[in-house]
């Protein structure tokens, strides 16, 4: 190993064609929307970098601020929702018998192996007003109404006149169902291999002290896995924030999130200084985030060595 | 299941008590233990006196470990019944019974301090946060962690993580303490140390501690009774001194401590007290009849009579240290058996030779060290006659 670092023909023939890659197909389109950002339509196909602070103050905008808003609050719930739903499914993986561990963990990649547009068809086909949740819904209806006519309690209406099927596509709802679907499995790999490298006889030794079950998750299983839960928060949240296929199919545009007003900005409207700068704002916000994260770590093991 | 039985049990098994105990604390009833068909504990009955260390001996896979989490409750018996100061256990879950572990690993809470993890328990009890603060000094006072409260366990070495543990269990004031293994993950020196802390610690605290090792040396050196464990087996419960010198059987005569064996292959009851016993390599040896070898005797008696291979499950043994190394054939009536000199490893105080035998098997003497120099340093087999006395000699029974 010591031989490759000091050499320096070896690391870039290694790292050369990444890099390469990275450059080109990153940083430097990346470098062309930042000088956009500072930029001004000049015709309809030229724009001209004139430092102009515009685009960014166009931000505040209130339809922009409520947009901005919106996603973070869609992409907040998403994140919660997958927490609440990923760490009970983690910790079943991580404490399953050796034979089922893997097949479980199968079921949890299975999703990556799909691409995202079917899979979002499908939600589509799943949740619309005549899909198959509102088939089962409705069904349901159907049982329970002739259960109640059968034992008598059918005139009281207690169901309401007719099945009214549920409306979730278009709605903040449904477009929440639809991120925490694509973004359950990054929130739970990240729980379970951080309960998976738990000593359980850390959970034993608080059952042994006296501690209930629920005792045990709240004062070790949790504050123990908790590196894990905030990697799964963080890898949940930011690509959530940055949603555009589920917002705009599972929206219908009427739950748009930051992307699908990027995506406007860029095609419809033709105004690409202004994509570019809600494009660089949200990068600088996923930024502060992850600084607040290394800021908070490094904070916890200065702790630790106090 | 009567106490007449269970008494009469302790009666063979388990011989004098020694000290002052109040009775037994923890009483383990036929216990069997089984993992889908596989059997962990066949079994056991032990009963472990108040203020007693107890240890569980056993080679890895004999089911102590799985008894000790028996006990805590971690674990339930398929069959059989833990009583605990005279009340069933077997309902309670580990977070209601007044018994504590020591885990292997230690299992010190890493994301909390030393008083924090001390304190664990106590919290968990609801105790008012002043009276925690009180137990949780004295107890690491009595580990001698006082110094160490706010650190946090990275900052420890693993023998004070083991202290923390300790502390830990002890500040919950249990009726048992139970230890897995409690030196095994400290290096050499330390280990001495720690076993007569641990001795010292529970004199002081007056705890019973039941210890699983595997170590017989750590057994013998700290517990007041050993039971000796083999698959699931219970083989012996006694002092350390009665297991040396009256295992039951091959498996803990070999167990604890060195031994030499000869395989029998008769052996015949007269009618003077006398067992008449001949093994391999050795002429007859003459033994005083004991109880248990009426039963070998017949079983013996039983192989002939089927016609079965001629041998009995059962060896002769001598220890190391009852055997005496000559040059010239001893004249006296002792049991002899010539051999050449092998190996002479130094051990400090003093030697132990190794007596090869012409079927290439060996048997080690303890020599001393002025003895063993006066060994002539050739390089030819130096013939030697290796003797003892027939009194010496413990007839066990093998099982298969």
């Amino acid at each position: 190993m010591q031989d490759i670092r000091n050499r320096l023909g070896v690391f870039f023939a290694f790292s050369g064609p990444t890099l390469l890659w990275l450059i080109l197909f990153f940083v430097v389109p990346l470098g062309i929307i930042w000088l956009y950002s500072f930029g001004e339509n000049v015709s309809l196909t030229r724009i001209e970098t004139t430092w102009t602070l515009d685009n960014y103050r166009r931000m505040l905008e209130p339809e922009i601020i409520e947009l901005m808003r919106r996603s973070l609050w869609l992409a907040f719930v998403s994140t919660l929702v997958c927490l609440l739903v990923g760490f009970p499914m983690a910790l079943v993986i991580a404490t399953a018998s050796h034979g089922a561990k893997p097949w479980l963990l199968l079921l949890i990649m299975l999703p990556f192996w799909t691409n995202l547009l079917i899979r979002t068809y499908a939600l589509l086909n799943i949740l619309g007003t005549r899909g198959r949740l509102n088939d089962l819904l409705g069904w349901l209806y159907e049982r329970a109404d002739q259960l109640l006519h059968l034992i008598g309690l059918g005139r009281l209406g207690l169901l309401g006149d007719q099945f009214t099927p549920l409306k979730l596509l278009g709605t903040q709802t449904g477009v929440i169902y639809g991120i925490v679907y694509v973004s359950l499995p990054f929130a739970i790999l990240p729980i379970y291999s951080s309960l998976e490298r738990m000593d359980k006889s850390l959970l034993e030794a608080s059952m042994d002290l006296g501690a209930s079950q629920w005792q045990t998750a709240r004062h070790v299983l949790i504050p123990l896995a908790l590196p894990g839960i905030m990697t799964a928060a963080i890898i949940t949240f930011i690509p959530a924030l940055g949603q555009f296929l589920t917002p705009d199919l599972l929206g219908r545009g009427q739950v748009d999130m930051i992307a699908n007003v990027i995506e406007r900005q860029f095609k419809r409207a033709n105004d690409w200084p202004f994509g570019s700068a809600i494009s660089l704002t949200l990068l600088y916000v996923t930024f502060i985030l992850l600084a607040l994260r290394s800021f908070n770590d490094a904070a916890r093991s200065r702790r630790v060595a106090r | 299941m009567s106490d007449e039985i269970l008494s009469d049990m302790n009666g063979n098994l388990s011989g004098d008590m020694s000290g002052d105990m109040s009775g037994t604390i923890v009483s383990i009833r036929h216990i069997t233990k089984r993992f889908d068909s596989v059997s962990a504990l066949n079994d056991v009955s032990i009963d472990i006196q108040q203020g007693e260390i107890f240890a569980l001996l056993g080679p890895s896979g004999c089911g102590k470990s799985t008894l000790l989490r028996i006990i805590s409750g971690f674990e339930s018996p398929t069959s059989g019944q833990l009583l605990l100061d005279g009340n069933d256990m077997s309902a309670l879950p580990p977070n209601k019974r007044p018994v504590n572990m020591v885990f292997q690993s230690y299992a010190v809470f890493p994301h909390m301090s030393v008083e924090q993890n001390v304190g664990y328990g106590l919290k968990m009890d609801k105790l008012p946060a002043e009276q925690i603060k009180q137990r949780v000094q004295r107890a690491l006072e009595q580990v001698h962690l006082q110094d160490f409260s706010t650190r946090m366990p990275d900052q420890l070495s693993g023998g004070q993580r083991q202290r923390v543990a300790l502390a830990r269990a002890l500040v919950k004031k249990p009726r048992v303490l139970l230890l897995d293994e409690p030196l095994s993950a400290l290096d050499a020196k330390l280990r001495d140390a720690m076993r007569l802390e641990l001795v010292k610690l529970q004199e002081s605290v007056g705890i019973t501690f039941i210890i699983v090792t595997h170590d017989q040396a750590e057994a013998m050196a700290m517990a007041d009774r050993i039971a000796v464990l083999e698959s699931g087996q219970l083989r012996q419960v006694a002092t350390p001194e009665q297991l040396y010198a009256r295992p039951v059987d091959a498996f803990v005569a070999d167990f604890i401590g060195n031994i030499n064996s000869f395989t029998v292959l008769d052996l015949q009851l007269d009618a003077h007290g006398h067992t008449a016993v001949r093994a391999e390599h050795l002429s007859t040896v003459m033994l005083a009849s004991q109880d248990s070898h009426a039963s070998l005797s017949a079983s013996a008696g039983a192989a002939q009579a089927t016609d079965a291979p001629r041998q009995v499950q059962a060896v002769l043994s001598v220890r190391p240290e009852r055997v005496g190394i000559s040059l010239q054939q001893p004249a006296d009536d002792s049991v002899q058996i010539q051999g050449t000199l092998g190996d002479v490893a130094f051990q400090g105080q003093h030697c132990i030779a190794e007596v090869r035998l012409p079927d290439d098997t060996s048997i080690s003497a303890i020599v001393s060290n002025e003895q063993a120099s006066t060994f002539p340093d050739i390089s030819e087999p130096l013939p030697v006659w290796a003797f003892w006395q027939a009194d010496d000699m413990l007839l066990l029974p093998r099982h298969a």
